[in-house]
């Protein structure tokens, strides 16, 4: 175990990071389960690159999450990986989501992909925790991908003030007319129909801010007084659960005051630690 | 002027009757039947009433149209007055028909109705729909003719269509509309005048589509604005025996949407008639692509892609030109040529029957595509020029061509490769090829 601070630049935001990371050897029981063949004799590409939307003006909350927790993972897994913004960022995906990472031949998306990606090439962040440990590993990062994943979703497209003060805008922002007005409301209906068959489009913003709330609670008593979800060292989890809270401090999206997420991340000293061991400049 | 006799009778013609007039609005009818009325002898009369009847029956209302000129039986009558009396047979309200198509790489069943003459000014209105195994398309048409210029008409299009490129590894779902206003002008030349806005959605083939063709992957919407020029001089579309073909298209992408490039295309075509029945043709094509933008606002769909029997024989569909890993990437200039020497089947084979559908030919055909765009400036010329002809490919074989219809050919080539590079697909031996527009 050893540390080493890093600079890097996320999201124009420059976060000096103490960070620890655990170099293992190639892990046959990952954390999630193998789909494709990986050619695990081919290096980590040196010209591997992330490609995202336009932060300044288009990247919605929920992106901005997912793609930060996912910088902070290969940043912990001391994997080079330069950030390529293209507006079509979305369409380039595999399968519609984001971030997409290119390693050599490999275009990759979502944090299962860029797991398994990188678990082809030897390298994870879990591979020393015991098999109870990876189980919890793996609940707790899907409760955080569709507690706050779906939250985020849910406020962006289903809130009609934030719609048209916020989605709208950016998610239209790099095409010109029509397609500006267009497309915010094709991907809004695809947004939607997610939400419904989720369960999630009936619920009111107290009872989404509240799932938020429960969440959060959830992962503070988890973490405790440690230092990372388990133990010293940083994993996963830590990468993904830095991405959201991050975003959650920082993105003020146009909703009542009650409803700022911002808020209930602040409730929770040891999330804020967390937050602070990773990224000490915020 | 038939029979001189007859320019010595003098005529008047004293009334005009369309019978069947159905939903046909009459101040339609009447544009067309008052030249009638300048005949002043007999042979003159006969020979605008049958031009005028030529007339009706291209103004999209009848089916049918019979002339009857009889004299006058108004009671004041003289006896040079005449009436001319038009027996006209409207066309059905609704047509429709269910078709099945084989094009190069599918085959697709197409669904289609009209109507014709729905408002009763030669307006008609179309559909059809079209499934294939890998693509799908329809269009909606509304087409009014104006009657106060000659063979002009203006419609709008609304279609849907998702076509497939399997060369370039992607699919563009486009959806959108079409403005075109036709007029004719002299010597047959023709124009057309076009505004086209498509929202266009790029779609990689596949997971293993290379990374050039995922990453233009998205929406976009072109509009553009197009003029075509047409000379059409040849004795028929298909097989022709002689006379020139000369097409320029201008298409100027960039009044608004997100597209923006400037593209043109012009396609030359020469028949010399040649003893025995032989035709010596030569074609000529040459396209420039150039993009206004420093920003690449364009993608594959918009390039050009040569190779295959429509383009350039001996060459794979679509292969040549730049490309990254497995798929073709399109170019930004090409030409492409070709010289045939068409002759009827031998020995008079099946002549005045199915020999009149088919044709043997010769041929050698040479080309070039680019990833260059072709600059037109000064000094630049050269490059550009040395930049097409270097490394051209070439290719020549004999073949049977057959006609299907006035529209469509098959081709059953074979070809020997005679320029090509090591890297691009040849196809040596036989080759088909099914499509409307040949070089």
């Amino acid at each position: 175990m050893w540390k080493e601070a890093l600079t890097f630049k996320i999201f124009g935001n420059n976060i000096k990071q103490v960070l620890g990371a655990s170099q293992g050897e190639m892990s046959k029981r990952s954390v999630v389960p193998p789909e494709w063949k990986f050619d695990s004799k081919d290096p980590w590409d040196p010209d591997t690159f992330m490609i995202v939307p336009i932060e300044k003006s288009q990247t919605l909350m929920p992106e901005t999450a997912s793609i930060l927790g996912i910088q902070t993972f290969l940043k912990l897994a001391h994997l080079p990986c330069r950030i390529e913004e293209k507006f079509n960022a979305a369409d380039i995906s595999p399968n519609g989501k984001l971030p997409v990472v290119k390693c050599g031949n490999y275009v990759v998306s979502e944090l299962d992909g860029v797991i398994h990606l990188t678990q082809s090439k030897g390298v994870s962040l879990s591979e020393h925790l015991s098999a109870s440990e990876k189980a919890d590993l793996r609940t707790y990062l899907s409760l955080v991908h569709n507690v706050f994943g779906n939250a985020m979703l849910y406020f962006c497209w289903l809130d009609d003030e934030v719609y048209s003060k916020y989605t709208y805008l950016r998610v239209g922002s790099p095409y010109n007319f029509p397609l500006r007005s267009i497309l915010p409301w094709i991907f809004r209906r695809k947004a939607k129909a997610q939400l419904t068959a989720l369960k999630w489009s009936k619920r009111q913003p107290a009872d989404v801010y509240g799932e938020v709330e429960r969440g959060l609670y959830a992962l503070s008593e988890r973490l405790g007084e440690e230092e990372y979800f388990f133990g010293s060292s940083p994993t996963e989890l830590d990468a993904i659960v830095f991405g959201y809270l991050f975003t959650m401090l920082t993105t003020k999206l146009p909703l009542p005051s009650e409803l700022q997420l911002v808020d209930l991340v602040k409730q929770h000293k040891n999330l804020l630690g967390l937050v602070q061991r990773m990224g000490p400049d915020l | 002027m038939s029979n001189p006799s007859y320019d010595h009778v003098p005529v008047r013609v004293d009334s005009i009757n369309i019978e069947g007039l159905g939903r046909t609005k009459d101040d339609y009818v009447r544009r067309f039947i008052g030249d009638l009325f300048k005949a002043s002898n007999f042979s003159e009369l006969a020979y605008l009433a049958t031009e005028v009847g030529k007339k009706l029956e291209t103004i999209g209302c009848f089916n049918k149209v019979n002339v009857i000129i009889d004299t006058s039986k108004s009671p004041e009558a003289s006896s040079y007055d005449y009436d001319v009396t038009y027996v006209v047979n409207e066309s059905k309200r609704i047509a429709g028909g269910i078709n099945t198509v084989i094009g190069s790489n599918e085959g697709s069943i197409i669904l289609s109705s009209r109507l014709p003459n729905v408002v009763g000014r030669g307006e008609r209105i179309s559909f059809e729909h079209a499934f294939g195994s890998n693509n799908k398309s329809s269009h909606l048409s509304f087409a009014k003719p104006i009657p106060q210029l000659s063979s002009s008409e203006t419609s709008i299009t609304f279609y849907q269509n998702k076509i497939s490129n399997v060369q370039g590894g992607f699919s563009v779902f486009s959806r959108g509309s079409l403005f075109d206003f036709c007029f004719g002008s002299v010597q047959r030349v023709k124009h057309n005048m076009q505004w086209e806005g498509t929202w266009r959605e790029l779609e990689a083939a596949s997971r293993l589509t290379s990374f050039a063709i995922r990453e233009q992957s998205g929406h976009s919407f072109k509009s553009a604005l197009r003029h075509i020029m047409t000379v059409d001089h040849r004795d028929q579309p298909i097989f022709p025996n002689q006379g020139i073909f000369l097409r320029l298209s201008q298409e100027y992408a960039g009044a608004g949407g997100d597209v923006a490039y400037l593209k043109n295309e012009s396609d030359l075509q020469v028949n010399i008639p040649l003893p025995f029945e032989l035709v010596l043709q030569g074609a000529f094509r040459f396209g420039v692509f150039r993009p206004l933008d420093e920003f690449p606002a364009y993608n594959s769909s918009d390039l050009f892609f040569l190779g295959g029997p429509h383009s350039l024989r001996g060459f794979e569909m679509k292969s040549l030109g730049p490309r990254s890993g497995s798929e073709v990437l399109g170019g930004k200039s090409y030409w492409s040529s070709g010289v045939h020497l068409y002759a009827p089947l031998p020995f008079a084979f099946g002549k005045g029957s199915f020999g009149d559908y088919c044709r043997t030919h010769l041929f050698v055909n040479a080309g070039n595509i680019t990833e260059q765009s072709f600059s037109f400036q000064g000094d630049e010329i050269k490059a550009s020029l040395e930049n097409l002809v270097a490394d051209y490919k070439a290719a020549y074989g004999l073949g049977l061509a057959i006609r299907l219809g006035q529209i469509a050919r098959i081709e059953i080539n074979y070809c020997w490769p005679l320029r090509f590079s090591s890297v691009d697909k040849i196809v040596r031996g036989m080759q088909l090829g099914i499509g409307v527009e040949f070089i």
